[in-house]
């Protein structure tokens, strides 16, 4: 029985990762994940300020 | 159309109750941002936009729409908006002549095919473009906070890039004009246009090819107010007199251009490259494509030597194709300069190029002369559009 439900419950596992392979890291206050990044106004505008590469042709197709 | 901020064009904007752009894309947000985009996360700014980020995802959607919009993805690689078909077959004729169409463009020069590919393909366009962010040629930026949107917005993708004259015309900007009455009553570019923008076009050489394109008939019926003499005398297909396009009466003035479309030329206003208002009737030249023997036409910039900057000689067949080419402006309204019969005047005194004001009314024709003087390098191009040889003997000549 104990054997029965590892094996259920890594199959579940795995299924529920292999069904999400790559979901957004999200932490608004964590600038180094690219969604806390692009939420962040503040962050954003600074990093426009200092850099002219990466931000000002960014989001151009999507 | 003004520019979004560098930080603006990359933003995504929280509010509310949400947390996350989970709570704006759901289905997105579950493929994860390095998923579609590339780079490295978590990271440094710079780490993050390293040389495996790609700004764009959607200009490989075979590897990054698929497998999910796989129909659309097949589809769409060759659709009017990503192939450009139309020009692909402008291209074509006027250098390996008339009887060639789009499936002739890969016989054209190298560095043609070249320059179409770094210009002209740059902008007709990928999915994110539509669906995503404002097109390239306005610089992008996220349109609603990087959510996917099904229905490209009017103003932010569709008049983005159709704007100097689809967008200038339904919003009434050339001094002088009123806004189409279509947009007046609230109506948008999809209440019309409800062709498919996906197929696979590859058997249109141009844009008025495709099938399923609107028609002024889909909602006006002739049988709409059955005793308007004017549409008894000038219907487009079947009036009494004069069959006219829709657009003959019911059009203003519209853009036209002059000069080179290349090397940014139509940016930056180089080479004397403008936009102008003007409103010209001239002789339909396809009745099988366009309804009405009469049309109205408009100048597009091309020259002989127009692919000089793309190191091409001048166009072995510019006189090919007519640089006065059939349109249809989005600037419909009831009451225009041809169709106001203020004071009682009937139309033809605002048209009619006969009597005491044949001299004012001739201004709204193609005429020989007027190509001659204006556009002498062009005489034999439109000596098929203009309008000498086929209004009424009674009209004066210009």
């Amino acid at each position: 029985m104990k054997q029965k439900i590892i094996i259920i419950g890594s199959l579940i596992s795995l299924i529920a990762i292999s069904c999400h392979p790559g979901e957004a890291i999200t932490n608004k206050n964590d600038p180094s994940t690219c969604e806390g990044c692009h939420i962040n106004k503040e962050a954003l505008m600074k990093l426009a300020k200092t850099d002219d590469t990466g931000t000002s042709d960014g989001g151009g197709g999507g | 159309m003004v520019q979004l901020e560098p930080w603006e064009k990359v933003l995504i904007k929280i509010s509310g109750r949400q947390v996350s752009y989970k709570d704006i894309d759901p289905v997105h947000a579950s493929i994860g941002c390095t998923t579609c985009h590339g780079g490295i996360e978590p990271a440094t700014f710079e780490m993050a936009h390293d040389s495996t980020f790609v700004r764009d995802p959607s200009k490989k959607p075979d590897q990054n729409c698929s497998p999910c919009h796989d129909e659309l993805v097949s589809t769409n690689a060759n659709s009017m908006h990503s192939k450009a078909w139309g020009e692909r077959t402008s291209i074509a004729q006027r250098q390996l002549g008339e009887d060639k169409d789009h499936n002739d463009f890969e016989s054209c020069p190298a560095e043609l095919k070249d320059g179409f590919e770094k210009e002209c393909a740059s902008c007709h366009t990928t999915c994110g473009q539509c669906h995503v962010s404002r097109p390239n040629s306005v610089d992008g930026g996220f349109i609603n906070n990087h959510k996917f949107n099904k229905r490209p917005s009017q103003e932010n993708n569709c008049t983005a890039c159709h704007g100097s004259r689809i967008g200038t015309d339904f919003n009434g900007e050339i001094e002088g004009n009123f806004e189409d009455i279509h947009n007046l009553r609230g109506m948008n570019c999809f209440d019309c246009h409800k062709e498919d923008f996906h197929e696979d076009a590859q058997y249109a050489k141009s844009r008025y090819h495709i099938t399923d394109l609107p028609t002024c008939i889909d909602c006006h019926d002739k049988t709409e107010n059955p005793k308007n003499a004017w549409h008894i005398f000038h219907w487009p297909e079947g009036g009494l007199t004069g069959e006219l396009s829709c657009f003959v009466c019911h059009s203003q003035p519209y853009n036209n251009c002059d000069n080179c479309h290349t090397k940014g030329e139509w940016k930056e206003g180089l080479n004397d490259y403008k936009e102008y208002p003007e409103f010209r009737i001239g002789f339909n030249t396809d009745r099988g494509l366009h309804d009405g023997k009469w049309v109205v036409v408009r100048h597009i910039p091309i020259s002989r030597d127009s692919y000089t900057p793309w190191g091409h000689d001048d166009l072995p067949n510019y006189d090919a194709r007519a640089t006065w080419e059939y349109s249809s402006p989005h600037n419909i309204n009831k009451f225009t300069a041809q169709t106001d019969t203020t004071g009682g005047a009937g139309c033809s005194e605002n048209c009619h190029v006969k009597g005491e004001n044949a001299d004012i009314n001739q201004t709204r024709f193609l005429w020989k002369s007027f190509v001659d003087s204006a556009y002498s390098d062009e005489a034999a191009a439109n000596a098929r559009v203009i309008v000498n040889d086929n209004l009424p003997e009674s009209w004066q000549k210009y």
